[in-house]
């Protein structure tokens, strides 16, 4: 029979010093998932390696590892795709990125849940039950816009390869800041405000890089990217200035009346005179090298059949009242409906 | 040394409720102690849903057709008082997860959506898509966050102390750091989950269902009632065993032998497809055993085809079942038909509760609620959806009751450092010891011998038999050893330790099977194919003793409804 190598990462804190890798052949079993290779191994070869798993059926959020590199969860993924995905006879097996190991594949949940508490998870009714003890109505499609976000089982594989987070252990990161647009998006919360200053502040939303790779790693396509997105669109409406809403307003307000933007009024709208200031050699470069107009200093010039730019926003504006977008709720499926395609079934 | 008013033991939808009953008590100090982080807890696994009859579907339900739809799928071997009081109950317990932040689906008008679910006579079960059990828990964990309950995460107890027939106190391993722990606690409430593991690799639950505080409480000496009871569920993955929920059913779903035919047709006319469970279960084994099926032996299986409902119903009402499916078994229900076999699914049987009011056992200040218990609701056969209902129904006033009864009591001085001291010296013990046996060799043939032998179809023979073959194993496992020892995550010993809690279970299924010389709900004999009320219309109590199961039996509560042949 084929056989691969699972090459686990190991580390026990009382024991070594620092952390090391370890092979395991074992026999490429048909069905058989990532998490079982961690347990044959670990029943046939070695007692001591330790990882966390428990539904062993993509719920309970347990057994998040990097797999190659790549978060996911070890039930979820089949040894042979994998071999094949990555066009190898190894596969590294290491704790999820960002998050302390505390031994070999397990890693610190109480960090996560620290964070977590930021952002206060939990449900703060806008108001009494109904007087008849029933439940709080919700409209379908109130529903819908937390249906997806309250799938998440909290298992890291977002956290784990988030980009932002690495550069800043400080981050909420993308697993609690999702997590925090399932209340603020809930139709039934009274706490947005509340929620929304915690994920404002020390720029959270804004720390976010758009590598998407959470929603990339998420196995039960909860979208942490787009819920980030979309807290940042709430954030706004409720009349949150931060520097990209700031940022985006300005952009709108040039479309709108010159149908373009002024690039050279921009830095001092966004970060006032003394902010403009320390761009400015920048600017001067720019101009020299025919980057801007000086005229825009002096308020510029419009696009041609500037009125129809005008007409189509403010028709936009009209509509947006009064649609209703239903949210894509499954990402991954057109991705993988094109590989398979691809591949030629 | 850690001391607690009320500690509670489990972390899922039961433990939780009852935490955040118990929680909303300030004077009482209250802790959550859990092998796995709260939500891990197999609670999450739960897809279909949870019955109430809010009457949102169809207002001609009541919790009066709910009652007698739980009482005649116990096959009148659950308890009628109890099952009357967890139906009434079950609307408001609905109506308060709500309150408490539940994203249920939702009918047009925003009110909760229900559907309809095997042996029920209206649609009664309130979900949220395919994720109920998930949304519940995660929900449930979030509002224990806001109370600061206090959680004891990734512990693992492994002794219950009783003293004079009242709670003292648990043995457990703090598995993060390998400490041995003495923790006192007054009032200790049970929700440990279910023992289908038993069955290891056939099964649908999560691989920590090893029934551990049935296996402490019985070893401690409380009955366990009602064991010969387990429920199969007739659709597991082949190869994997993992649930495909009822839903798939109930939105439509076909079972299909290899001649092409809708079969239930033969066994349940007018429900087909959406029997209760066990029938529709014992329906496809039937149909594998007379070569109906696809495949040979274990892997045998019959189809689950999905693919008339169309592409787009399946990836709006089905999302997380033909992603299951795709993952574990390769198949995609709007492609193929999905294999399915039956898989042990769900413990009727339980830790004997004695007052369902309170959960409390025969032992003072120990409640059990959840899988882990038996009050008995579900009798000799659960209801889909009755599962969910039965840990926020009971976890309640169990975590009220225990407050209550922890109020009752003054500190005292029960040496529980001396067993601190003995238990310690015992896993000590245990992880210097060596060993040539297999865990897995073990685990395996215990779960080989439960499928082949005390399973779907029961007969005396071959259930004696298995009784031999638990009692070589017992020996065996005394020879064996975890392999492992570290001190910090050592999860060979858990294994370890669960897989001695597996063994004591099988023993009392076995055990309690044979004696049980009748067919009931779960339980079906071929030597005994009928209900037999004039000799077994009552509940099986197993007591521990070091040769075996010591086996007596106590009556089953009938207020309401005479017991009628069961048929659908």
């Amino acid at each position: 029979m084929e056989k691969f190598k699972l090459k686990v990462f190991r580390y026990d804190p009382t024991k070594d010093d620092k952390p090391y890798y370890q092979t395991y052949e074992l026999p490429v079993e048909k069905g058989m998932t990532v998490l079982a290779a961690l347990f044959k191994a670990k029943e046939e070869q070695d007692p001591s390696i330790s990882f966390r798993y428990n539904c062993r059926a993509a719920i309970c959020g347990s057994c998040a590892v990097r797999i190659n590199g790549h978060a996911t969860l070890a039930c979820k993924v089949q040894v042979k795709h994998m071999l094949e995905k990555y066009n190898t006879d190894t596969l590294v097996i290491e704790p999820t990125g960002n998050i302390k190991p505390l031994k070999d594949l397990v890693y610190d949940m109480d960090w996560v849940v620290d964070k977590l508490k930021k952002i206060q998870p939990w449900f703060i009714p806008k108001e009494e039950p109904p007087a008849d003890g029933k439940e709080y109505r919700q409209d379908p499609y109130d529903h819908h816009k937390i249906d997806f976000a309250s799938d998440c089982i909290l298992c890291n594989s977002c956290m784990s390869d988030c980009n932002a987070l690495k550069a800043n252990k400080d981050f909420l990161g993308p697993m609690v800041i999702s997590k925090a647009y399932r209340f603020i998006a809930d139709s039934r919360d009274g706490a947005k405000r509340e929620r929304l200053e915690a994920v404002l502040k020390d720029f959270n939303l804004e720390w976010c890089v758009r590598c998407m790779e959470c929603t990339t790693r998420c196995p039960k396509e909860v979208q942490p990217y787009e819920n980030i997105i979309r807290t940042r669109i709430i954030a706004a409406e409720e009349g949150f200035k931060s520097p990209g809403e700031i940022h985006a307003e300005i952009f709108e307000q040039d479309i709108y009346s010159r149908g373009l933007l002024n690039e050279m009024l921009l830095p001092m709208r966004q970060e006032g005179l003394l902010g403009a200031a320390k761009r400015a050699p920048f600017g001067i470069r720019m101009f020299f090298k025919g980057k801007v107009n000086i005229a825009d200093f002096f308020g510029g010039h419009k696009v041609k059949r500037h009125d129809e730019v005008k007409k189509i926003m403010d028709k936009a504006k009209e509509v947006k009242k009064n649609i209703k977008i239903r949210l894509v709720s499954d990402v991954h499926t057109p991705y993988e409906d094109n590989r398979k395609s691809k591949q030629g079934g | 040394m850690l001391s607690y008013d009320v500690l509670i033991v489990g972390a899922g939808g039961a433990g939780l409720m009852a935490a955040l009953e118990a929680s909303k008590a300030k004077d009482v100090k209250v802790g959550v102690l859990t092998k796995v982080y709260p939500t891990r807890s197999h609670t999450g696994a739960a897809q279909g849903g949870i019955n109430a009859a809010l009457a949102n579907f169809d207002p001609s339900d009541s919790p009066e057709v709910h009652t007698f739809d739980t009482v005649k799928g116990s096959d009148y071997l659950g308890d009628q008082d109890a099952i009357e009081f967890m139906c009434y109950e079950a609307p408001k317990r609905i109506y308060e997860l709500e309150h408490l932040g539940v994203p249920f689906s939702r009918l047009p008008d925003g009110r909760i959506a229900q559907r309809p679910f095997g042996g029920a006579g209206f649609p009664r079960t309130c979900y949220a898509a395919d994720k109920t059990g998930h949304v519940i828990l995660h929900t449930l964990y979030e509002q224990c966050l806001k109370n600061d309950v206090e959680f004891l995460n990734e512990w693992f107890v492994t002794e219950l102390i009783i003293d004079n027939n009242e709670a003292k106190g648990v043995i457990a391993i703090d598995i993060r750091s390998g400490e041995v722990h003495a923790i006192r606690a007054k009032a200790i409430i049970f929700a440990t989950g279910g023992y289908a593991r038993v069955y290891w690799v056939r099964n649908t639950n999560a691989i920590g269902s090893t029934g551990d505080g049935m296996a402490i409480c019985y070893r401690a000496g409380i009955p366990l009632k009602d064991m010969e009871f387990v429920q199969f569920h007739p659709t597991g993955l082949r190869s994997t065993g993992i649930l495909v929920t009822e839903g798939a059913r109930g939105e439509g779903g076909y079972l299909i032998n290899n001649k092409g035919e809708r079969f239930m047709a033969k066994y349940a006319p007018q429900k087909m497809e959406l029997g209760p469970r066990d029938l529709v279960a014992r329906s496809i084994e039937t149909e594998i055993l007379e070569g109906r099926g696809w495949g040979e032996g274990m892997m045998a299986y019959v189809h689950l085809d999905l693919r008339h409902l169309g592409a787009k119903k399946i990836k709006e009402r089905l999302p997380q079942i033909r992603q299951l499916c795709i993952d574990f078994e390769g198949v995609d229900p709007i492609e193929e038909p999905i294999p399915v076999r039956p898989t042990a699914h769900y413990s009727m049987g339980g830790i004997d509760v004695r007052d369902y009011k309170t959960s409390m056992t025969g032992v003072n200040g120990v409640f059990a609620v959840g899988e882990c218990a038996c009050v008995s609701v579900h009798g000799a056969n659960r209801l889909g959806g009755n599962s969910l209902l039965d840990l926020v129904v009971f976890g309640k006033p169990a975590g009220a009751a225990a407050v209550e009864y922890a109020r009752s009591k003054s500190a005292d001085n029960f040496n529980l450092k001396a067993e601190e001291d003995r238990a310690r010296r015992e896993i000590e013990a245990l992880l210097k010891k060596e060993s040539k046996e297999n865990i897995n060799n073990i685990r395996m043939e215990m779960a080989q011998t439960m499928w082949d032998k005390v399973g779907i179809f029961r007969e005396e023979k071959p259930m004696l038999e298995a009784i031999e073959k638990i009692k070589e194993l017992k020996e065996r496992y005394k020879l064996l050893a975890p392999g492992d020892s570290g001190k910090i995550f050592n999860t060979a010993l858990v294994n370890y330790i669960e897989l001695g809690y597996l063994l004591d279970l099988a023993e009392a299924i076995a055990v309690t099977a044979v004696l049980r010389k009748e067919s009931r709900g779960a339980h079906a004999r071929r030597d005994y194919p009928n209900r037999d009320d004039e000799n077994f219309l009552k509940h099986s109590l197993a007591y521990y003793t070091p040769e075996g199961p010591k086996v007596e039996y106590s009556e089953v509560k009938i207020t309401k409804y005479q017991p009628q042949e069961r048929k659908y």
